[in-house]
């Protein structure tokens, strides 16, 4: 899921002299941050159709991308336009939703992977993120769900590099205004 | 640990992360065939190949081209509108019949000897060629010329069917080549009547246009080659046979329109476009 600069570029240079194959290489290499990323912003819509959509826009300006700059920013701004494009028709919000598995609650935890989180306290976080406004879940996601660097967080939802930060920390403040409308107790979820 | 609500920004952020592996991400699914996402897009962009990166704007079909010329105009267009609204005058150009008429059979004698090579810039099309008296008498306007004792008379001047004077100068020591080899200033000098339609230039993505100040307007445009055409009053557009040669400074002066184009760069330009007399 990582940027491979060097066989980026060369697939790239194959892709633009016509060679599909080079192309679905890159396909194969970014489908999965692709789609976590059409799922963050439109968890509705049907984000395999999406992000094939979205693959097929980004061959089509392959001519225009920038030889040399990174190839994953560049296409998850692609992708998340598309997602973007489709909330409208994408119905009723449902927000992100928590693996089945996790769901079903104690048979799965504690364990290593899930971190520190208390079922209950995930769950919490989970209709948290779900209540935010789609910028702010967006910056929040791309920043700590897909990892991604806050110059490619600047790139993937087209905000201006410089106000990546400043969006984050407001991100993360009005998700604990969620928590604490949501969250009764004193010591919370 | 504390309740999610006190948490630190960068507690929240270790929380968030440790979700990831709970969140019920998409997987890649699997067509019936058992084609997956990366072989179906591969089979549609084959499937389709309008779409293709192999092609350019030059290479699309008419209609579509049509249409990247037009959203190009429109560009231009907001460009010249905020130009005007920081003070800079937009070139509003439009020049004269863009159907243009057939060159017309000029009995004038060459500009240059006959027996020489072929002028200057010959290979542009850049109309007939005559002398500097001619052309003016037939554009109908004075055509200037730059002062600058280093550039000279011009090598070869041409007039277009479209009353287009062009002047050249082949390339010498301190003038260098442009992307014609045989041209190393061209001063095109044309009506252009005052009218709300555009100008309309291609701007490859290696190209920039600056705004200038000189006369009622201009333009320094810069980069690679770049194609231009402009719109009918029937609202066509009208693309210039040529390319440019090379970086070109465009301004409007009263009615005329005048255009030179060099590889000496943009304060050259304007010192060869402020001596001409």
């Amino acid at each position: 899921m990582e940027g491979r600069p060097t066989e980026d570029a060369e697939a790239i240079a194959r892709a633009r002299g016509g060679d599909v194959a080079a192309y679905e290489e890159l396909v194969r290499r970014y489908q999965d941050v692709a789609l976590r990323t059409a799922y963050l912003v439109c968890p509705e819509t049907d984000v395999d159709d999406a992000v094939q959509e979205a693959f097929l826009k980004a061959y089509a300006a392959l001519s225009r991308f920038r030889d040399g700059a990174p190839f994953r920013p560049w296409l998850l701004r692609i992708v998340a336009n598309e997602a973007r494009n489709r909330r409208r028709s994408a119905g009723r919000r449902t927000g992100l939703a928590q693996r089945a598995t996790d769901v079903a609650g104690p048979a799965v935890e504690p364990s290593p992977e899930h971190g520190y989180l208390a079922a209950e306290q995930r769950e919490t976080l989970f209709a948290a993120i779900n209540r935010l406004r789609d910028e702010d879940r967006e910056v929040i996601g791309a920043r700590f769900l897909l990892e991604l660097s806050e110059a490619e967080t600047a790139e993937a939802l087209g905000i201006p590099r410089g106000t990546v930060k400043s969006r984050t920390s407001r991100a993360l403040a009005r998700l604990r205004e969620v928590l604490t409308e949501t969250d009764g107790g004193p010591d919370g979820g | 640990m504390g309740g999610l609500r006190t948490m630190t920004d960068d507690e929240l952020a270790a929380a968030l992360r440790s979700i990831v592996p709970a969140v019920a991400w998409p997987e890649p699914q699997l067509a019936p065939g058992g084609a997956d996402l990366a072989s179906r897009v591969r089979a549609r962009v084959v499937a389709e190949p309008k779409r293709s990166a192999r092609g350019r704007w030059f290479s699309f079909a008419p209609a579509r081209r049509a249409l990247v010329l037009a959203i190009v105009a429109l560009v231009v267009l907001a460009a010249v509108a905020a130009a005007v609204a920081f003070g800079v005058p937009g070139i509003r150009l439009i020049f004269g019949d863009p159907g243009g008429t057939p060159p017309p059979a000029v009995a004038t004698p060459s500009a240059t000897p006959s027996g020489s090579a072929q002028p200057a810039g010959s290979s542009l099309q850049l109309g007939e060629p005559v002398d500097t008296a001619t052309a003016a008498d037939q554009a109908g306007f004075p055509v200037l010329l730059p002062t600058d004792p280093a550039l000279g008379a011009p090598d070869a001047v041409y007039v277009s069917g479209r009353d287009e004077v062009a002047l050249v100068w082949a390339p010498a020591d301190e003038l260098p080549p442009t992307i014609e080899a045989d041209v190393g200033l061209l001063i095109m000098q044309f009506k252009g009547s005052v009218s709300p339609e555009p100008i309309g230039k291609i701007i490859g993505s290696g190209t920039t246009v600056e705004p200038v100040r000189i006369a009622d307007g201009g333009y320094w445009i810069e980069g690679d080659p770049h194609a231009y055409f402009y719109i009918s009053p029937e609202g066509e557009h009208v693309e210039e046979g040529r390319r440019w040669v090379g970086d070109a400074l465009i301004w409007q002066d009263g009615d005329i329109t005048y255009r030179i184009e060099t590889s000496l760069g943009k304060d050259a330009a304007i010192r060869i476009a402020e001596s001409l007399h």
